[in-house]
Parts: C-alpha cells; sequence; structure tokens
C-alpha cells in the first residue's frame, strides 16, 4: 500500500512539474506573438491603405543635384520598412498624418561627395518619404507622389542633404525619387532617367573622357530603344551582392540632346 | 437577348464614363468641385486676401469649379489649406495634398470627399512671395483631381515658382477634368 501511495505521489509531482513547464512555454509564445504583432510591415498593410499623397518639391538637374547634395554615396539598404523605422507627425486639429518619413540603415559601398563622416564599410542611416504606421486600429504605408521604399538588400546611389532640416534629423534623400537610383533597375524612373544615367556614367562607369563629358554636360537625355543607338558601351555596375552588367546605347543630336538606351545583358 | 444587350451596354457606358473622369493627368477626386474651401494660416507666411486670391485663381475657368470661402476647418469634407504651420519633413518639400474619404485616408487615385492642403513652413519661402501663392494655388489643383504637369510657367510643374498665373495648359486641363 504505502509502495503505491509513493508511485501515485510521484506520477501527481511528474504531472504538476509539466503543467508549470507547458505553461511557461504558453506564456513565451504569446509575448513573441505580442512583439511580432508590434512591428508592422508592407506585408501587414492591406492594399487600400497603401496611400500616396500628391507632393510638391524642389526639383533638380543633375549638377544642382550634387550641389545640393551634403553627400553622394552608394549604399546598400541593410533593413526593411516597417513601423517601428517610421516616424509620423499626427496633427489633432485635422485628425490626420501631416507628414511622415522613415528611417532606415544602410551600410556605404562608396563614398562620392562627403560632409567628413562617412567612409566605406560605415553603416549609418538615411531618411526616406515612406512609412508605415497604425492609426484607428487599421494599418496605412504612406509615400509622397508614388515615390517607391528603399528595398532591403538592394544597392542605390543616393543624393543626401545634411539632416538639419529633415524630420528625423538624419540625413534625407533630396525630393524623393529625384535623389535616388536604384543600380539594379537603372531605367525605372522615367521621371528623373537623367539622374540615373548621369550618375551612372560619373560614378560607375570606365567609359571614355570624351563621351562621359558630353552625356554630363548633355542639355537632354531621353530613353531610346537599344535598336534606335548609333554606339554602345559596357557598363559594370557593382551592388553589394554582384554585378551587373549593362549595355548603354547612344544617339547623339545637334541640339544637345542625347538618346540613350539600357539594357542588361 | 434583348436583356443581355441592355446589360452589355450599360456596362460599356460606365467603363466609357469612367475613363473618361479619370483619363489623362487625372487621379482620383470629389465627385463634385463646388466646394466650400477653408484657410488656416501663419500670418508670417501669407496674410488672408492673398491666400485666398490664391485659391480661388482656380474659378471663372470651368462652369463646374467653383471654390467658395467657407471660414472654419471642416473635418468631412470639401478642401481645407493649411498655410506655414506645419514643418515640412525634409528640406526641399514645400506641400502636400492628403485626402480623405469617410473620415478615412485614401491613395491620389481614389474618390475622396475631403483634401487637406498643406503648405508647408519651409525655408524656400519668403514672405508673401509669389512662390508660397504658387504652392497654394498647386495643392488646391491637386485637390480639384489635377496631377503634376511638364511645361515651364505651368502651375503644376513640380518645383519653386516665381509666377503666380494658371498656364492655358493647366486651364485646359482643369476643363478636361470637369467641362467647360
Amino acid at each position: 500500500m504505502k509502495k503505491g501511495n509513493n508511485v501515485n505521489k510521484y506520477f501527481i509531482f511528474l504531472f504538476i512539474c509539466m503543467q508549470l513547464v507547458f505553461c511557461a512555454c504558453g506564456k513565451q509564445t504569446d509575448q513573441e506573438n505580442q512583439e511580432i504583432q508590434t512591428k508592422i510591415t508592407s506585408a501587414d498593410v492591406p492594399q487600400k491603405n497603401k496611400i500616396s499623397s500628391d507632393a510638391e518639391y524642389v526639383t533638380f538637374s543633375y549638377e544642382e543635384l550634387k550641389n545640393e547634395a551634403a553627400i553622394v554615396a552608394k549604399v546598400e539598404v541593410l533593413d526593411e520598412l516597417s513601423s517601428e523605422n517610421s516616424l509620423i507627425n499626427y496633427n489633432e486639429e485635422y485628425g490626420m498624418v501631416v507628414s511622415s518619413c522613415a528611417v532606415r540603415s544602410v551600410r556605404v559601398l562608396e563614398v562620392y561627395k562627403n560632409n567628413g563622416e562617412l567612409s566605406e564599410g560605415n553603416e549609418f542611416q538615411v531618411q526616406e518619404s515612406c512609412a508605415i504606421y497604425e492609426l484607428d486600429g487599421e494599418y496605412y504605408q504612406e509615400t509622397m507622389d508614388d515615390t517607391p521604399s528603399l528595398e532591403k538588400g538592394e544597392t542605390y546611389i543616393l543624393f543626401l542633404d545634411d539632416g538639419k532640416e529633415s524630420m528625423s534629423g538624419k540625413p534625407s534623400i533630396v525630393s524623393c525619387n529625384n535623389g535616388m537610383v536604384a543600380l539594379s533597375r537603372p531605367n525605372s524612373d522615367d521621371e528623373y532617367f537623367d539622374i540615373c544615367v548621369k550618375s551612372i556614367v560619373e560614378y560607375e562607369s570606365d567609359i571614355p573622357e570624351v563621351e562621359k563629358e558630353n552625356i554630363l554636360q548633355a542639355e537632354e537625355i531621353y530613353e531610346i530603344n537599344s535598336s534606335e543607338s548609333e554606339k554602345e558601351e559596357d557598363i559594370t555596375l557593382e551592388t553589394g551582392k554582384e554585378e551587373i552588367d549593362i549595355s548603354m546605347g547612344m544617339k547623339e543630336e545637334e541640339n544637345g540632346k542625347i538618346g540613350i538606351s539600357i539594357e542588361e545583358k | 437577348m434583348k436583356k443581355m444587350k441592355i446589360i452589355i451596354l450599360s456596362i460599356l457606358m460606365v467603363c466609357l464614363t469612367t475613363t473618361n473622369v479619370f483619363a489623362g493627368n487625372f487621379s482620383g477626386g470629389f465627385t463634385s468641385a463646388k466646394k466650400k474651401y477653408n484657410i488656416i494660416l501663419n500670418e508670417s507666411f501669407v496674410n488672408l486676401i492673398t491666400a485666398k486670391k490664391a485659391v480661388r485663381r482656380w474659378n471663372k475657368i470651368s462652369n463646374n469649379v467653383s471654390l467658395s470661402y467657407g471660414g472654419d476647418y471642416m473635418r468631412n469634407k470639401g478642401i481645407n489649406v493649411s498655410i506655414g504651420q506645419i514643418s515640412p519633413p525634409s528640406k526641399t518639400a514645400l506641400g502636400q495634398t492628403y485626402y480623405t474619404y469617410k473620415g478615412k485616408k485614401v491613395s491620389h487615385d481614389k474618390k475622396w470627399d475631403l483634401a487637406l492642403c498643406i503648405v508647408y513652413s519651409s525655408s524656400k519661402f519668403s514672405k508673401n512671395s509669389k512662390s508660397i501663392q504658387a504652392t497654394i494655388t498647386h495643392e488646391v489643383g491637386h485637390a480639384l483631381s489635377l496631377s503634376h504637369t511638364k511645361g515651364k510657367s505651368d502651375i503644376m510643374k513640380q518645383g519653386v515658382k516665381d509666377y503666380i498665373k494658371l498656364s492655358d495648359k493647366d486651364k485646359e486641363w482643369l476643363k478636361k477634368k470637369w467641362g467647360q
């Protein structure tokens, strides 16, 4: 009888221990779930709440952009846009967010213009014009003028201001997509195609100096099909992860305009 | 068969109408452009009379566009213009227009019942300057569904402007959107 009682006590003790262990695991899981839910990413935002406002900002030609920028650098983006790196200015009187931005982490691959603080390999933070936030129980993702958010893992040439007048205090991309060139998609921006071309030619190419100067000094750069080009130059774009070989076709006109085609080889 | 034809024709009519309203430069918008507007401003940026003139530049172009001063901030309807009260998110941001529909923010390609036109307290502006006036008119143009254009003298062109009048192109796009 005594032996039976001891065995029973043993099993009861074991049962209680197991219950305690399972409860602790459950609590930890709940906590982890809560932590995950507070960080909202683009995937959590329903399409109807992905919003672009109409924005007006100062626009720059290529030379003006280089002068306006305190920093010009090739960077690799290290993080993704989320509610954790977003800042919003909510105005009670208007009942809405009246300005927003995100602070993104990037690693410097090359520095072309410097404020004296950056060098290759540095990690630093930049401000972009997109943001993700929660309001009244709904998730929103905002941008200005359809400007795409910096993508994690992608490489960009960024023209950045000094950050003194930016919402976050960090260097901000000058005038939304005016000041950003996505190296893996150099011909994706119709509006600032000339900025993309001139940035690549000046900072990434080894094309002959005479042709380089012709392109950089061109009054107008416009996009053409490769079939229309009169000559071609090969350029290798070095991103953080890979090399991208492109062929840049050119067609020069007498009025200072140059037609450019860009094709990945 | 007759019923099918009527249904197909009706669908075609809806598609055509939608295409006309939202074609070309136009994004989303109000269902009507006869609107009250309100102005909340920082007097060190621009005075109320000048600001009202800048908004009303869009009047007397199309019979279907009429902007009249409403006074107080309207929480769920109309055009609210905020001038010089809000700091820009970055150095080169001049203005921004947000839209809501039934109290919730919507994107610029959707239907809206309220537009908040913001002219930021940017260091790029000086008091009562033409550039502030042009930005006011520009942002209200967005509220009237006009997108950016590229003409050198367009009010709807992106960037700082030293002129305040609407170009012929600006007027043409307004009439295309809202009628003669």
